[in-house]
């Protein structure tokens, strides 16, 4: 561990998503495209399973009418401590940081796809074409990250410039990060709340006092690639 | 050595038809070598609209991020098992049969391994970036991920391509020197430096024995390691479908099963094409149907072996991308299993077919595309129906990757073509060295051929 | 690994960078961003925003946490309001047309007002009513603005209800004596049933009402809230419920029928509300007492289990709060549901409590138009009546039913007038075009349909420089009302919200009134954080009618199937449309993509022989269309829903041409005697068709069945 790792072994970032409040709305789907100039690819793309959103409601059915149920997942990036898309990528775009993230060089990415099918959540989208904003649409880009070119890889990077932002402004201030500082867009705009994203280093946050409700679990736990994400299960009657 | 005058023909004689190849080009040749260059152009042009426009032209989506490219990728370096390998097992088990066919083979693995290598670069989002890949002292500090099978296979490839063509070269050394006594001017200029001053002294000739060993006993290693590498591409990940330890052995044996097909179609073709009926006879159509079986028997073990797991485990993501195979791609599978297994076995346990050029090329030619299904089914099913089923999907070739992999089996042959044309096709030096062991005695009324084993 | 810096290198230090020597006029800071506080006008919820804003440039709409309606939280709408603002087919200038149809040519605001006024002017002197304004139901100063100018030209004003808000304003005067929606604060319930209302979705409040259920549900450490919901299709509400009752269309009166009836006569009710409200118990139960627990499954097609279990549990748990949504109020019945509604809340003591109807008298309160006056408008408009028609923020072409015969009517109407930021089929139509500024360049007052106890009003207010130079339509209007008028005087858009600023409720904080202005401006809005407590004098009209049964158009044998039309989670009844973001984002149900669709229960899809993205003609008495087929498993086998928001044939680049218009299905039915629309009473049938296209779900269909393989 070099000196800049020690510096920040102090975070574990990681997110409680509650089923019981996830409603489904996708407005984090439409929050994280907006926050993190994640382009829309039109129809025909969108057929052809091209789509670039990092964030996306899975819709499944269980049962039959009228004893039918639908249940919504969020998901995105796990950011799995023990992640399967970084070993295979051959030129390290795919890489760990040392405060729990997967991280996403695109720079670096040469676009071989080989962590994308490695991804056993589905959570990485490739960009198939340059992106492309009809002007004046440009202009909303934010000029806090990049925007991606075609042939490389992109995914949920936890709004990292989010993560920044909070940990400089609390640096500015000579304080350290409060729990509330720093907020990624989904879950700032999820209306009941489903999503809380926290330090998972600390045990006051409430990131972490979440995650050890009873409801917990993690997506495809029996792979061992040890999500950063963690989920509350949906309710259902109790007296049922 | 010595030449003994038992030989059914002279030297020359010999010599000639082993390099009536290397003639002045028919009418034919060009056209050939034309059409076949129309092809790679337009695989060439296909290639350019996708670096200009990106990956988007090609059928590959989430979650089939590997389609054709890979597909071909896999299915090239099979068949670049054909040649070296055989070459080099047979020089090693000093099967005399061998010797017509060898530089053939050894010719073919080294544009097989070409063509294949072509194909990650295409695969590529950034093919411009593969630069990426290489380890070299730079400013980011950054080497390539050592842990990525993808380094491995580059790494291999590589190997396997320096390896494969030293070997050919090696082989040719003495023909070379045959062409360049032949040849004038500039071309003997040329051949003169190919041949790197050989004369055939016994001590060239007692090296050479040495080196040829020592490279064919290096490079079966070589071989076996490339295709088990490129194998754990796929073994290493944690697809359903693909995380199976059986994948190295079976993709080695699918390489050879593939590879040992491609020379027999390959042969054929020569035979038929340079009319070398007189070296490459039906007793080798035998031997080679008789590998053929034995290698088909093993293949189809190994996908026994591999579907009863799946099966009895029952895995349910395993079984799912198991029945969505027969669902969805149920006439691939049967093209497969028809291909490799149903014909090719019961029919090669015949002797009759064996030594049938017409049964052999069919049951050559289908097992290749029985090889190459199985690699589609290989790549495509599991990802399409990987862990988290809302994100389930399909997979379809557009026209950009069926022109570039046209231009694959066209720019192969093409460079088949020019290598004939410019090289000694048939290992003269070699079939000499056969004719030399062989003696003709009489019995009675019959004369028959024996060999002397060499020492 | 440096590699970090690669994706985010934005520092805020902004002490290190040189000042500006010139600064810029619009205040911004390069390298800081700042964000200023709005209100979302994608919808009549009117949530708070902070939009953040980085040299120049708005990057992102976030919720205001301060706003007492939606407390920081925004739905995907509201999201992609950026679009709008950036949206590349802006109308960017006023455009006159000579012949209708023909090319639009640029013209200056100067003639473009100029030839509305003197029209106005000189149809206004030949007769009454020559005029048409055409909006939706307005208020604060747009009300007051459109009230001015049809004094001044003497001129009709229709406010389009497109939503469908008159049912429940008439219901809360019938039931409690006052003209406003409700307020459901889930937050405390114990007990939530939804009468198709899709709270979570589209219905009144949506990011209000979502906020709170996620409080609901698990904010309390022993309590988790109980949520049912009935209506004939899941919506993407009736997934989050505990329990979905499917019952038959327009039988959720009967449902809230019953479970009153069960209340009243297991005493399960709260004796101090019925007191407090004047319920007569006794002349309540006799208009009910044909609603017991049999007849009413019967009706409604749903166990006798389940309607005891509900009703049984609505007077369990305390707090129990009932609410009725739009389907149900779309039906002939509708009144009637919606009233129930209000009666189940009486009897559980949340009316008043949990329930909250806004009494307070808010400047202009909306007036939709009723049906009568629709019909009147649209028929006057055919016989020529109508020489010219002023049309602001509204698509009727789209939203209508067609049988109305609006499309018609417009044709004879000779002058017509469209103000509108992005062009749509009215746009495309109008003898002159006036663009408005996108709702993130323009003030407004805003009056969120839903309003918290001690909200003044909203304020929406530019967030950047406009990117194209254009008045606001207020400005526009009092420009045309004093052309009209003569009056040189009339006070200018900013001043008049100034005013209404200064007249709000007087907050104790705060002493100067430009003190108050300003902090409007800081929080988008004015309200006091002091609850104002209960309602005063509780009043009802006792008893609450028992519930008529629904009518439809079209017979059971020649059209088998009920059509349920439902507002489009994403683009609401089309005004979202032509946002990229909101097209691309899966409708929540189906995961459909950049289309409209058929939802037809499985096992009538195997009737008719129809599989996912099947494409059928869907025939009502009035009209067909085609679409493409989802096999919904959970809808009614009897039903078959298709949503609103597709089908603009003439807008943006983004929505033109795609999915079809279901409105065009829409026989005109309604409820006579309260003069309501019903637009959820039509029958339609089924017949397949060859394909047309493709149908694009972000999810797999058949993985869609497969949750265990990931443990759900
Ligand atoms: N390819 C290429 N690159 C070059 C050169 C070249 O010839 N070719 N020339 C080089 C040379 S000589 C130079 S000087 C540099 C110039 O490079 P820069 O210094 O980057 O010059 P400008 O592009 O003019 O950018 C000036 C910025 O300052 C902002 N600005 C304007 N007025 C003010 C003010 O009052 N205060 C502040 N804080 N900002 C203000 C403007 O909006 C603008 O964004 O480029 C160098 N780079
Ligand atoms: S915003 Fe919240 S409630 Fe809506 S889909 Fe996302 S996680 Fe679920
Ligand atoms: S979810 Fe996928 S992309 Fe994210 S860290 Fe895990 S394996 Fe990598
Ligand atoms: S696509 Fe990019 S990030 Fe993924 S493995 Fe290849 S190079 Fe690495
Ligand atoms: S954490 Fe940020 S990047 Fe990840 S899904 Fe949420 S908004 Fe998108
Ligand atoms: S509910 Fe309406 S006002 Fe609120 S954010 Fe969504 S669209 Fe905007």
């Amino acid at each position: 561990m070099n000196q800049a790792e020690s510096d920040n072994a102090a975070y574990h970032w990681g997110m409680v998503i509650d089923l019981d409040r996830c409603t489904g709305c996708g407005a984090c789907v439409v929050a994280c495209q907006a926050e993190n100039n994640v382009p829309t690819v039109g129809e025909t793309l969108c057929s052809q399973g091209r789509e670039m959103q990092w964030i996306r409601i899975e819709r499944y059915w269980e049962g039959q009418y009228p004893e039918v149920r639908a249940r919504f997942i969020p998901l995105l990036c796990q950011h799995c401590d023990n992640a399967p898309c970084e070993p295979v990528c051959p030129v390290y775009a795919s890489y760990h940081t040392s405060e729990g993230l997967n991280g996403q060089v695109y720079n670096r990415c040469v676009g071989t796809r080989y962590c994308a099918n490695n991804c056993p959540f589905s959570a990485r989208v490739f960009n198939f074409f340059e992106p492309e904003w009809p002007e004046p649409l440009n202009n909303q880009l934010s000029p806090d990250l990049t925007v991606r070119s075609k042939g490389v890889m992109e995914k949920c990077t936890f709004c990292i410039q989010r993560i920044r932002r909070g940990k400089e402004d609390a640096k500015l201030e000579g304080r350290p990060v409060r729990d509330e500082d720093i907020v990624p867009a989904c879950a700032q705009t999820c209306a009941p709340g489903a999503i809380v994203f926290g330090n998972m280093a600390d045990p006051e946050s409430r990131a972490f006092r979440l995650a050890r409700s009873k409801r917990r679990f993690r997506l495809l736990e029996d792979l061992g690639t040890e999500p950063s994400v963690i989920y509350l299960k949906g309710g259902g009657r109790e007296d049922d | 050595m010595t030449e003994r005058q038992e030989s059914k023909q002279s030297v020359k004689e010999m010599n000639a038809a082993m390099l009536s190849s290397m003639e002045a080009p028919s009418r034919g040749w060009l056209v050939l070598a034309a059409a076949l260059g129309a092809v790679v152009g337009w695989g060439a042009y296909a290639w350019g609209l996708q670096l200009v426009n990106g990956l988007g032209v090609a059928g590959i989506n989430r979650p089939v991020m590997w389609g054709f490219y890979i597909i071909n990728f896999v299915f090239w370096v099979g068949m670049s098992h054909s040649g070296t390998m055989v070459s080099a097992i047979l020089r090693l088990t000093n099967a005399n049969w061998r010797r017509p066919i060898l530089r053939g083979a050894e010719a073919m693995t080294v544009f097989t391994i070409t063509v294949a290598a072509m194909f990650p670069l295409i695969h590529l989002g950034r093919s411009w970036k593969l630069h990426y890949f290489i380890p070299f002292p730079n400013t980011l500090g950054l080497w390539p991920n050592f842990r990525s099978p993808l380094l491995w296979d580059i790494m291999a490839i590589n190997t396997y391509i320096i390896g494969s063509s030293l070997f050919l070269y090696l082989g040719m050394l003495p023909d070379l020197a045959v062409v360049r006594d032949r040849k004038q001017g500039l071309a003997k200029t040329i051949y003169s430096i190919l041949a790197m001053g050989w004369r055939g002294t016994a001590r060239e000739w007692r090296v050479y024995h040495k080196a040829s060993t020592l490279m064919a006993a290096l490079i079966i290693p070589v071989a076996v390691s490339v295709h088990s590498i490129v194998s754990w591409d796929f073994a290493m990940t944690l697809v359903p479908g693909w995380h199976s330890t059986i994948f190295a052995p079976y993709f080695v044996i699918g390489a050879i099963f593939s590879g040992i097909a491609a020379v027999v179609t390959l042969i054929l073709i020569l035979r038929r094409a340079f009319q070398l009926e007189e070296f490459l006879t039906p007793g080798h159509m035998d031997n080679m149907g008789k590998v053929l079986l034995v290698v088909s028997l093993l293949w189809s073990y190994f996908y026994f072996a591999e579907v009863l797991t799946t099966w009895y485990g029952h895995k349910p993501i395993e079984w799912a991308v198991f029945t969505f195979t027969g669902d969805a791609y149920g006439f691939l599978l049967g093209l497969m299993v028809v291909g490799n297994t149903c014909i090719t076995i019961p029919a090669l346990c015949f002797r009759r077919v064996r030594r049938s050029g017409p049964a052999m090329l069919f049951i050559s030619i289908f097992v290749n595309i029985g090889m190459f299904t199985e690699r589609f089914l290989i790549v495509v099913p599991p990802l399409a129906h990987r862990n988290v089923p809302f994100m389930w999907g399909t997979y379809a070739p557009t026209w950009v990757e069926l022109s570039i992999t046209a231009a694959a089996f066209a720019g192969f042959g093409l460079l088949y073509v020019l290598f004939s044309r410019f090289m000694p096709i048939v290992a003269i030096s070699d079939v000499h060295e056969g004719e030399a062991l062989r003696s003709h005695h009489r019995l009675g009324r019959r004369t028959v051929s024996t060999m002397t084993e060499e020492g | 690994m440096a590699a970090g810096g690669v994706l985010s290198s934005c520092t805020r230090d902004a002490g290190q960078l040189i000042p500006l020597l010139i600064p810029p006029d619009d205040g911004s800071v390069p390298g800081l961003a700042q964000f200023y506080a709005s209100t979302c006008l994608q919808c009549p919820a009117g949530c708070g925003i902070h939009v953040r804003v980085f040299e120049g440039r708005a990057k992102k709409i976030e919720g205001n946490p301060d706003h007492p309606v939606n407390r920081g939280r925004l739905c995907a709408r509201g999201q992609a309001a950026l679009q709008e603002l950036y949206h590349p087919d802006r109308i960017q200038q006023p455009f006159g047309r000579r012949e209708r149809e023909g090319p639009a040519e640029p013209e200056t605001w100067a003639s473009a007002t100029d030839r509305i006024a003197s029209r106005f002017r000189e149809l206004s002197t030949r007769a009454a009513g020559n005029v048409l304004l055409y909006t939706p139901p307005l208020q604060g100063i747009r009300l007051e603005l459109f009230n001015k100018l049809a004094v001044a030209v003497r001129a009709e004003h229709i406010q389009d209800d497109a939503l469908n808000t008159l049912v429940h304003l008439t219901a809360a005067r019938e039931v409690v004596g006052t003209s406003a929606s409700t307020d459901y604060g889930l937050a405390e319930a114990q007990f939530v049933l939804s009468l198709g209302a899709d709270i979570l979705e589209t219905f009144q409040s949506p990011v209000r009402f979502a906020e709170a259920y996620g409080r609901m549900r698990r904010d309390r450490p022993t309590v988790r809230g109980l949520f049912i919901y009935a209506g004939p299709r899941m919506s993407q509400t009736a997934a989050c419920a505990d329990e979905w009752l499917p019952l038959k269309p327009g039988t959720e009166g009967v449902l809230a029928a019953g479970i009153a009836r069960y209340l009243i006569e297991n005493r399960l009710y709260d004796p101090a509300s019925v007191v407090a409200w004047g319920l007569d118990l006794e002349s309540q139960f006799k208009v009910l007492n044909r609603f017991d627990v049999a007849r009413v499954a019967e009706m409604t097609d749903l166990p006798e289990t389940r309607v005891l279990r509900v009703s049984r549990d609505f007077g369990r748990f305390r707090p129990a709060v009932a609410m009725a949504g739009d389907g149900p109020a779309a039906h002939t019945n509708g009144l009637d549901t919606v009233q129930l509604s209000h009666l189940l809340n009486i009897l559980s003591g949340a009316m008043g409590q949990e329930a909250r109807v806004d009494r307070r008298v808010h400047p202009g309160s909306p007036v939709p138009s009723s049906v009568t006056e629709m019909q009147t408008a649209i028929r006057r408009m055919e016989q020529g009546e109508i020489l010219a028609a002023l049309f602001m923020d509204v698509n009727p072409l789209l939203t209508l039913p067609a049988s109305l015969g609006f499309r018609k009517a417009l044709a004879e109407v000779p002058f017509i007038i469209s103000l509108n930021t992005l062009p749509n089929e009215m746009t495309e139509r109008a003898d002159i075009v006036l663009p408005s500024p996108s709702t993130l360049e323009r003030f407004q007052d805003v009056y969120p349909v839903v309003r918290p106890t001690g909200f003044q009003l909203g304020l929406a207010q530019p967030v950047v420089s406009p990117l194209y130079e254009m008045p606001s339509p207020e400005d526009v209007l009092i420009e045309i009302v004093r052309k009209v008028t003569g009056n040189p005087r009339e006070s200018s858009h900013l001043s008049r919200l100034k005013d209404r600023v200064a007249a709000t409720v007087t907050d104790p904080r705060t002493g100067l009134e430009n003190e108050k202005w300003f902090r409007a401006l800081q929080q988008g809005g004015l309200w006091e954080e002091q609850d104002e407590g209960t309602l005063a004098s509780p009043i009802m009209k006792s008893p609450v009618p028992a519930p008529r049964l629904p009518r439809f158009s079209g017979t059971e044998q020649q059209f088998p199937f009920i059509l349920h039309l439902y507002v489009s989670p994403m683009l609401l009844d089309g005004r979202s449309a032509a946002l990229p973001w909101l097209q691309e984002a899966p409708d929540p149900m189906t995961t459909v993509q950049w289309n409209s669709w058929v939802e037809v229960n499985p096992g009538t899809a195997a009737q008719l022989g129809l599989v996912h993205g099947d494409w059928v003609e869907v025939e009502s008495p009035v009209a067909s269309i085609a679409l493409p087929v989802v096999v919904f498993p959970a809808i009614r086998p009897d039903v078959v829903a298709i949503p609103k928001g597709q089908g603009g044939e003439r807008g943006d680049r983004y929505s033109r041409g795609r999915g079809a218009n279901p409105m065009v299905l829409v026989s005109t039915e309604t409820d006579p005697e309260n003069d309501l629309p019903a637009w959820g009473a039509t029958r339609v049938r089924l017949q397949k068709v060859p394909s047309r296209g493709s149908l694009i779900t972000s999810g797999d269909p058949s993985g869609s069945y497969r949750g265990e393989l990931i443990g759900l």
